[in-house]
């Protein structure tokens, strides 16, 4: 029960059949990462999983906790527990991080309790501290004018606030020098525990450098064509994605 | 007796200068004479002219109702020491005591009716200089013509004011019109920022029909914010002028919140080397009112800079014009004139007309117009409800942001946080859609 399930997930896009009946398990404690070459699938999964409405599921199920995360809306998905790291974080002119925290925060209590500002920013202050963000990003705007890297922190920052059962982290290494790389990691690995699953989306090996996983999955036009170890994230930085097509893993 | 705006306008006090009462009456004329605005008119296009009948309505009396010691201890948005003076339908209420080293400096800070007894030379080589260019001739002179009351303030060279000046109008009664004419001077190398506040206070009908001359010499700089927020019935025809001289810097702000229509023209003249002016805009419209705008960025000079930006956040069957024009005139070389009109639409029923203009008639200029309309962007909602909050929270989030960012751009901590909590108080009146 404690678990994010994936059951052969099959999804669309554009009459585009993108996801092909793709399965995979999260269990609470555990880091899953998966890999895949540009085009297999796996910003949409991320995608999909938040609920976001360009994509149409045309079957299975995901199910957080037993619980049927495709019949909620987007942000009850984030409530029940789910959170996505995003690639590309939007930008939000005129409403500032601490703003929008205190927003999502707020939307989590129930009707009438008000947040305790001062706990608030003495909470979001730490978290940042930890981050190595400097605390006038709570004044500017969402994510505008920020580089890549800040983004990708700024994001961190958001999972810290929200502390979710189950985060999914899409291509968070992207944008980020090998410094930045490891703050990011830092908080990730801060935030592991026995009450939360993590699911790691990443082009690179590079990034499972910094945060261990428990399991590997190998995501191919749609599809989980292999999980193992970490090892096998190694095993993939030394002989590429070509590997399995010899393998006659993926299709030639 | 009925008055009617059709009727000649009562005489004045005597006291106050000849030129004065001899424009006054001139005007008058000039308004029977001046047609009543057509459609045909580029300046009146989208326009609801149907709005401009005002049978019935009469120059604002005095109101029983009108509770003094009420609004006095109301109109104070910023620290009480500030300068401030308040008007009930164009009737002087209250001064706060200016400070006598201002005075002593050359300050003038004055009603209109007392300052054109005390200051008449000075004012007259300022007073409504200035062609009304935009569509609203007969208004103009309509407010010359029935001029009652109104404020004058002049910074004399080299004075800065820090603090806000603050001026309130309330207007009540039914039918009640009144016609409120400022006069703000900043003198060489002086500084002033003065916020205006334009309130109804009862939900009568009314009218407001108003003029603005604002003028900054050489090196000065001068921020003027006028906020409206009408009874939902009211009208307001308001004209302004900015004269902006050498290495002068205006920021004209203005938020709309209030009246059943209005029509606003406003009307930057750039006018010596390194003259800058910036136009900023805030409306947030709902049920059926129309908010009509009309601008211009009147290069007349080298070296000279404007930059227009006008938000709209559009709620039910509300509607907006924009009808923005930046002139270049011959000579005036190296000019930079930014216009940007963006709409956001918070219903499928709400109307945003737009018509940029540009005309340009000298070399190396740098120039850009454009305006959008959009609904709530999809990937913002998502962003914000993928974080757990609600599609209606994130609706308001977003578009909170999209005025908040023009109102950011006036870069004065304490107007800024005056002009939110009105805003912050109409989001919460609309509530969550």
């Amino acid at each position: 029960m404690s678990s994010l399930e994936i059951i052969n997930l099959s999804a669309s896009i554009n009459g585009t059949e993108i996801l092909k009946g793709l399965s995979l398990k999260v269990p609470k404690g555990e880091v899953h990462a998966i890999m895949g070459p540009n085009g297999s699938g796996k910003s949409t999964l991320a995608k999909v999983m938040a609920g976001h409405e360009d994509y149409i599921v045309t079957d299975g199920d995901v199910l957080l906790d037993g619980k049927s995360l495709l019949e909620m809306d987007i942000d009850e998905r984030s409530r029940e527990g789910l959170f996505l790291a995003f690639q590309y974080p939007a930008e939000i002119p005129g409403v500032s991080n601490a703003n929008f925290l205190r927003a999502a925060r707020q939307a989590r209590l129930p009707e009438g309790e008000e947040i305790d500002a001062v706990a608030f920013y003495k909470e979001i202050y730490s978290k940042m501290d930890q981050l190595g963000m400097d605390r006038k990003f709570t004044g500017r705007s969402v994510n505008e004018g920020f580089s890549g890297g800040e983004k990708k922190r700024n994001e961190v920052l958001q999972m810290m606030m929200l502390e979710p059962s189950y985060a999914v982290l899409d291509e968070t290494d992207s944008g980020l020098d090998i410094d930045a790389l490891k703050i990011v990691a830092e908080g990730v690995n801060a935030m592991r525990s026995p009450d939360r699953g993590f699911l790691v989306i990443t082009h690179y090996q590079r990034l499972l450098d910094y945060i261990v996983p428990d399991h590997v999955h190998v995501l191919s036009d749609g599809q989980i064509i292999k999980s193992g170890s970490k090892d096998l994230a190694l095993e993939l930085e030394e002989k590429g994605y070509d590997w399995l097509k010899e393998e006659g893993l993926i299709k030639a | 007796m009925s008055l009617s705006l059709l009727d000649s306008p009562s005489s004045l006090n005597s006291g106050l200068p000849e030129w004065y009462l001899q424009l006054r009456k001139t005007a008058w004329s000039e308004f029977l004479e001046i047609p009543s605005p057509n459609r045909k008119d580029e300046n009146w296009r989208f326009a609801n002219i149907k709005k401009l009948s005002y049978e019935g309505v009469n120059d604002a009396q005095s109101i029983d109702g009108f509770d003094i010691d009420q609004h006095l201890s109301e109109s104070v948005h910023l620290n009480s020491d500030n300068n401030r003076m308040i008007f009930n339908n164009d009737t002087f209420l209250y001064q706060s005591p200016s400070k006598d080293d201002l005075i002593d400096k050359g300050f003038i800070f004055k009603p209109l009716s007392q300052a054109l007894i005390d200051h008449g030379t000075l004012i007259e080589s300022y007073f409504m200089k200035e062609k009304s260019r935009l569509g609203s001739q007969k208004f103009y002179k309509l407010n010359q013509a029935r001029q009652k009351e109104g404020y004058f303030i002049y910074v004399p060279e080299g004075l800065e004011i820090d603090e806000p000046i603050e001026v309130f109008h309330w207007l009540s009664g039914k039918d009640s019109a009144i016609f409120p004419y400022s006069l703000i001077i900043t003198d060489k190398k002086s500084n002033l920022t003065v916020a205006e506040y334009v309130a109804s206070s009862d939900d009568q009908f009314g009218l407001v029909c108003g003029v603005s001359d604002l003028i900054a010499e050489d090196d000065s700089t001068l921020t003027y914010v006028r906020t409206q927020n009408l009874s939902e019935k009211a009208h307001s025809i308001q004209s302004s002028n900015v004269l902006s001289h050498r290495n002068s810097k205006v920021k004209n702000f203005s938020l709309n919140l209030g009246c059943d229509w209005l029509r606003h023209e406003s009307i930057s003249r750039l006018m010596g080397d390194g003259a800058s002016s910036e136009m900023i805009s805030v409306s947030v419209p709902e049920k059926n009112q129309e908010f009509d705008m009309r601008t211009l960025q009147l290069h007349e000079h080298p070296n000279t800079s404007s930059d227009l930006l006008y938000k709209n956040a559009l709620y039910d069957q509300s509607k907006t014009t924009f009808a923005g024009m930046i002139k270049v005139e011959e000579g005036a070389h190296q000019t930079d004139a930014y216009q940007t009109c963006r709409n956001l639409l918070m219903s499928d029923k709400c109307e945003a007309n737009s018509m940029p203009g540009l005309e340009i008639n000298a070399d190396q200029v740098k120039c850009s117009h454009g305006s959008t309309s959009n609904p709530v962007a999809e990937e913002e909602l998502f962003y914000l409800m993928s974080r757990g909050i609600q599609e209606p929270v994130s609706r308001q989030l977003v578009t909170f942001g999209f005025v908040k960012d023009a109102v950011d751009r006036l870069n004065n901590d304490k107007l800024e946080e005056v002009i939110l909590k009105k805003l912050e108080r109409r989001f919460n009146r609309i509530g969550l859609r």
